[in-house]
């Protein structure tokens, strides 16, 4: 392995896209907070989509690499420095052996990804290597990196063209509030809570992480009832007694028994995870149809800018 | 028995059955033989499920099909699943369970004991002699939930939980009884604990399916040291 973390930052884990199947033995699909990023860094150093990277949120990890390597660092703005010189992200970064790349504050946005071209030997359980950091496993799935830790990846170095994207491909074109569906809501019969909802201001409270985004505003009050435990997935706005409500994350539980207001729309389960601390966001009831539609969409839009990556990369177009 | 079929989200559904003349358990047993059956002809579009209690959660991709489409078909799988009846789970197991009951394994035994007024002898008795099925995993990974244990073990959680309870912490709370796979917080009370890893150390380790059956046995503290010095 030659790639070790000289300081971890605050929470850097490995991600991919996620675990499937695994739910029934209850565990939520993890996997990177921001997919697209994950997506786009891998392809900028020629990495199969699927391939791990390294997440982490509002700092990032130092790295020392003991061989050549080729990299990219992925988010919505940052700072990042390659031997001390000031280095841009949003491409690929080629790496000499000895070299220190110190990858440091997030200035926008909560979340970004290292990519390293090669052969990561992460474990992998349930087919995905992504941390789960409230599992328990001493290995990477159940923990973040430490200092000195090896990042566990033979890199490569084939040369790859570089390209350097645009800030407008790691930047949502939506700025409107959380759009959220009430199907799956358990408080139908208070439509009035889900008014104060959607006309409540909120901020992320300081406790969000990987688990769930939990808001702060002014509570929500409901008649107390107790539900059975059933299955729940993330993106999913549980109310609490306390009024403040959860939203559930990529490494949620994968049952609960809180009454639930809705469910954020997939689309935009990435765009809440961006939204930092102490920063405030609203939400929108919206039908199922049009955000399945919204999300269809945006996969294509993605796939497509992939592959437009892809034929920068071969030089097959321009920018 | 009646099911529903609900939409949660925009890539779930949620399947819930209703019974006033089924025990919950049969209830359970019927969202177990409906996942095997999923998984087993699963319809296009489906991606996983998990089981609760009397609830059925399936995950399907939104890429593939749309609500309607999701509610549909799986409407389809259970209306065929009913016709051939001869559907089946024949790989449920039953896992024997090692416990040490003994302090300090034991956190709240004497606790409990005092509170349930009974002896710990009776305890250890009450817990082993059934077998309990997995009605689901939830609540961390890895964690059984499973039930329902002897009227006499039904204790409400605990008013204020426990800030870590260590791995492998076997706990009671209503009717239920349940093994922590990992250290953790939790409301439920410690009544022994298992050498036992509930967690795949790596893909393919065998582990403990929800349907699966637990009993439960009583070692020694000596044995349990020796067992997590050798696992």
């Amino acid at each position: 392995m030659s790639v070790t973390i000289l300081s971890p930052g605050p929470l850097t884990t490995i991600q991919d896209q996620g675990r499937l199947l695994a739910r029934t033995f209850g565990w939520s699909q993890s996997g990177a907070m921001v997919p697209w990023y994950a997506l786009l860094a891998n392809q900028l150093v020629q990495n199969p989509l699927s391939t791990p990277v390294l997440e982490f949120a509002y700092k990032g990890p130092t790295l020392a690499f003991e061989e050549d390597a080729i990299v990219s660092v992925v988010w919505q703005e940052g700072s990042l420095r390659h031997n001390k010189q000031p280095c841009v992200s949003l491409q690929s970064i080629q790496i000499q052996a000895g070299d220190v790349l110190d990858v440091g504050v997030v200035t926008k946005g909560v979340y970004g990804y290292v990519a390293i071209q090669g052969l990561w030997l992460s474990d992998v359980l349930y087919g995905s290597s992504s941390s789960h950091t409230a599992c328990g496993l001493a290995s990477s799935i159940g923990r973040p990196f430490s200092k000195d830790e090896k990042v566990p990846v033979r890199s490569t170095n084939t040369h790859v063209r570089k390209v350097q994207l645009s800030s407008h491909w790691v930047t949502s074109q939506y700025v409107a509030p959380i759009r959220y569906v009430t199907e799956g809501s358990t408080e139908k019969l208070t439509s009035s809570l889900q008014k104060v909802f959607q006309s409540t201001m909120y901020k992320i409270s300081a406790s969000t992480n990987r688990m769930g985004t939990r808001l702060e505003g002014d509570p929500l009050w409901r008649k107390a009832h107790a539900l059975r435990t059933q299955g729940v997935i993330e993106g999913s706005i549980q109310l609490p007694p306390n009024g403040q409500p959860i939203i559930l994350g990529q490494d949620a539980q994968v049952t609960g028994g809180y009454p639930l207001l809705g469910v954020v729309a997939s689309v935009d389960r990435p765009r809440l995870a961006q939204i930092r601390i102490g920063q405030s966001c609203s939400f929108e009831r919206i039908s199922v149809t049009s955000v399945q539609e919204a999300y269809r969409e945006q996969h294509q839009r993605k796939q497509m800018a992939i592959q437009r990556l892809e034929g920068l990369q071969k030089g097959e177009i321009s920018l | 028995m009646i099911r529903t079929i609900e939409t949660i989200g925009d890539r779930a559904l949620l399947v819930r059955w209703k019974s006033d003349t089924h025990e919950l358990q049969q209830i359970n047993q019927h969202v177990h033989l409906t996942y095997a059956y999923l998984h087993k002809h699963p319809f296009l579009g489906f991606l996983e499920a998990n089981a609760a209690y009397d609830t059925l959660l399936v995950v399907y991709d939104v890429l593939s099909i749309s609500h309607l489409e999701a509610r549909e078909r799986l409407q389809q799988s259970l209306q065929q699943m009913e016709i051939n009846d001869s559907v089946s789970r024949p790989d449920t197991r039953t896992h024997r369970v090692p416990v040490c009951y003994d302090e300090p394994y034991a956190l709240d035994i004497q606790d409990v004991c005092k509170q349930l007024g009974i002896s710990k002898q009776d305890l250890i008795q009450l817990h082993t002699r059934r077998s309990y099925p997995i009605y689901f995993h939830g609540f961390l990974p890895g964690f059984p939930f499973m039930g329902p244990t002897c009227s006499r073990l039904h204790i409400n959680r605990k008013s204020s939980p426990r800030v870590r309870i260590p791995r492998g912490s076997v706990a009671i709370a209503d009717d239920q009884t349940g093994i922590y796979p990992s250290p953790s917080p939790g409301g439920w009370h410690i009544i022994g604990q298992t050498p036992l890893s509930l967690l795949p150390e790596r893909e393919g380790d065998p582990i403990m399916r929800a349907g699966d059956i637990v009993t439960f046995f009583a070692i020694s503290a000596e044995r349990m040291k020796e067992w997590e010095a050798s696992p």
